[in-house]
């Protein structure tokens, strides 16, 4: 340690000087405050033993400009050395900012003691002058990060409500970043997809799981995929995703474009309630599943969904559990009873019900978990600003007009669906997306055809009865087991005339048929309906070569929409 | 792979379909309700975890149709999603059936 001792005498200075040279410290000598200031500021000084009586600049001054010096918690300790005893000249040390004192004549096991006793403090003011400094340094380095994420947050929200007359909505996170997750999106038929999750946790952590849902979810809406394969998506992709632990609870519906009739898919939402026009409850929706993200075998993820008619006025309304659990300032829950109490016959506003009673019980308490609540009710869909997936099929489409081909030889006919295998590769394409089930259908369709009636040479006459149905289904097999020389070839292209056509080409090295002689059945029959389905949604169907090559136009740009 | 399972409770059968729905499940899905046939049971079919259709699974739904002697939209079709509704409705199939 560096000692700096300050005294007149110079006989006391290398008294001190010598003892505590002798005990392993530096020290500088001054012979007044004057010289002791100037000292002090040239070196590291840790510790200052100070006389009080001196010419040119006394202990007291000294003292005190010595600690005006020092600097945000670097603490050096004065210790005066005085002759003087009474009490006033002693608390006059102690207010001109010294630390400790000593009377002259000292013993030198004092003094030694009450060094070593001040650099300890000393060391222990250095070590939390650290580590505060380490902490104001992490904290504004989380407190940037923080608003980083919050911005990111924010743009990926903001976008994901849309603004909908059947959907009114509540959302109070507890933190900055909010563990609950409420999103909208039009579905291509005109309808209305809500899902409402609420992760583990709240906070930074229970957020991050939100992001990936927001940003796929309109995706999955512009799909038009049922509620239950969205939970059977977002299971697959938090079950990969998020720690054994993290889960999320969450309720997805959707809305069909007259909004009467309602699919609900819930796991691990508190129940959810259909309200009548009066405002009284007609009927409690449980939620029938696990969390998405608890189920890690996707063969056992449950995509059924549940379905409800809603009469005029009706409306579901929708938590997370937030609210049942939001505490009075005395500690209280809020519970379902009171919540219940809100679906009285006669309120018309129950949205507005329940905020009024939770405000009144929340009071000022502190808010410990999110609260999302939404309420959809029925009648014809209205989406004020339509969002990218309304635009559905929107024809921008300026990429490249691709061709796609492939041959099935006998060997990979006999595999188990080749129409499967290849829609998974055409389902990718954006422009194919919207209509991906109708092109599916039309593939295999075409495929069946070509195979059955070309290849197998399976005559649809047989379909005409029930047994005979079932006899062409087992002759199928059997001649597709024996087979030994096929080709099919099926080729895809993207066309542009005026606008964008998959023109699909299927040919088979079978002997074609009678293309004029080409049965009509009715719609009563439970064969040719193939063909039908075919000519139904493709904008031209020719057959060449004799029968066995089919080609198709089928308008991409269009929605194929069901009422 | 599909699965076709069925059920009874008083005069109702619930027909549900797991997964694909065409000729591979021909046989087992004939099963669910032939032996109903002449009885004065109602029928419905569960299609909420069918995930895909074809014309054969509209043939095999026309057969069963008629082997039970239903009236049009006697036969209930439940939770039908929507990329298979779009495709009963372009073969006409809502005339048919009663979808819920």
């Amino acid at each position: 340690m560096q000692i700096l001792v300050v005294d007149d005498q110079a006989t006391n200075r290398a008294i001190l000087t010598w003892l505590l040279e002798d005990d392993g410290h530096t020290v500088l000598e001054a012979e007044n405050g004057l010289i002791a200031i100037e000292l002090f500021e040239k070196h590291e000084i840790d510790i200052v033993l100070m006389d009080v009586m001196m010419p040119v600049m006394d202990g007291l001054e000294a003292t005190q400009k010595i600690k005006a010096l020092q600097k945000d918690g670097n603490y050096v300790p004065v210790i005066f050395l005085t002759a003087l005893e009474d009490d006033k000249a002693l608390s006059q040390c102690l207010e001109s900012g010294g630390d400790d004192f000593l009377s002259k004549p000292y013993n030198d096991a004092v003094l030694k003691s009450k060094i070593a006793a001040h650099i300890r403090i000393r060391e222990l003011t250095q070590d939390i002058t650290e580590k505060h400094k380490e902490l104001t340094l992490h904290n504004s380095r989380w407190e940037r990060e923080q608003n980083i994420v919050a911005h990111i947050f924010n743009t990926a929200m903001e976008h994901n409500l849309s603004d909908c007359d059947n959907l009114r909505s509540h959302i109070a996170p507890a933190s900055t970043f909010n563990g609950d997750i409420l999103l909208s999106a039009p579905s291509p038929a005109g309808g209305l997809y809500v899902f409402l999750g609420d992760f583990t946790g709240h906070g930074l952590g229970a957020s991050i799981g939100t992001l990936p849902i927001a940003h796929s979810f309109e995706q999955l809406a512009s799909r038009h995929l049922s509620v239950g394969e969205i939970a059977f998506e977002f299971n697959k992709m938090l079950a990969t995703m998020l720690p054994d632990y993290m889960f999320c609870c969450a309720s997805i519906i959707e809305l069909n474009p007259q909004g009467d009739s309602l699919q609900i898919w819930g796991g691990g939402l508190p129940d959810a309630y259909v309200i009548n026009a009066d405002g009284s409850i007609r009927e409690t929706l449980p939620s029938g599943n696990m969390p998405l993200g608890v189920e890690k075998d996707q063969s056992k993820f449950n995509k059924g969904f549940e379905v409800r008619r809603l009469a005029e006025g009706e409306r579901v309304i929708f938590f997370t559990d937030g609210i049942i659990e939001a505490e009075s300032p005395e500690g209280e829950f809020f519970e379902e009873e009171r919540l219940l109490s809100c679906f009285e016959s006669g309120t018309k506003d129950t949205i507005g019900a329940i905020l009024e009673k939770l405000n009144n019980f929340i009071l000022d308490a502190e808010q410990r978990d999110d609260i999302t609540l939404f309420e959809v009710s029925s009648g014809p869909v209205v989406i004020n600003h339509k969002l990218g997936a309304t635009d559905t099929v929107e024809d921008h489409y300026d990429g490249i007009l691709w061709r796609m081909s492939c041959k099935l030889e006998a060997e990979d006919i006999k595999r188990a669906n080749p129409v499967e295998e290849i829609m998974s590769i055409l389902g990718a394409q954006t422009l194919m997306r919207p209509n991906k089930d109708v092109i599916g259908l039309v593939l295999a369709e075409m495929y069946s055809n070509a195979l059955e009636h070309g290849i197998l040479e399976l005559s649809s006459e047989l379909k005409k009865t029930e047994d005979g149905f079932m006899e062409y289904y087992q002759q199928r097999q059997s001649r597709l087991e024996n087979l030994t020389n096929a080709l099919i070839q099926i080729s895809f292209r993207l066309i542009k005339d005026g606008e964008h056509f998959l023109r699909i080409k299927i040919s088979d090295s079978g002997n074609g048929f009678d293309v004029s002689k080409m049965s009509h059945s009715s719609n009563e029959d439970s064969f040719g309906r193939g063909v039908g389905l075919i000519n139904r949604v493709c904008s031209r169907v020719e057959y060449l070569d004799g029968g066995s090559t089919i080609e198709v136009d089928f308008p991409i740009s269009k929605m194929m929409t069901v009422d | 792979m599909s699965n076709v399972t069925s059920s009874q409770q008083g005069q109702d059968v619930t027909i549900s379909i797991i997964g694909r729905f065409d000729f591979n499940i021909l046989q087992v899905f004939r099963d669910s309700y032939s032996e109903h046939a002449g009885t004065d049971l109602s029928f419905s079919l569960d299609l909420a975890q069918t995930e895909y259709i074809d014309s054969s699974a509209l043939g095999m739904l026309l057969n069963m149709k008629n082997h039970l002697g239903a009236e049009d939209c006697a036969i209930e079709i439940k939770n039908c999603q929507p990329n298979l509704m779009k495709i009963f409705t372009i073969a006409h199939f809502d005339k048919k059936f009663k979808f819920l």
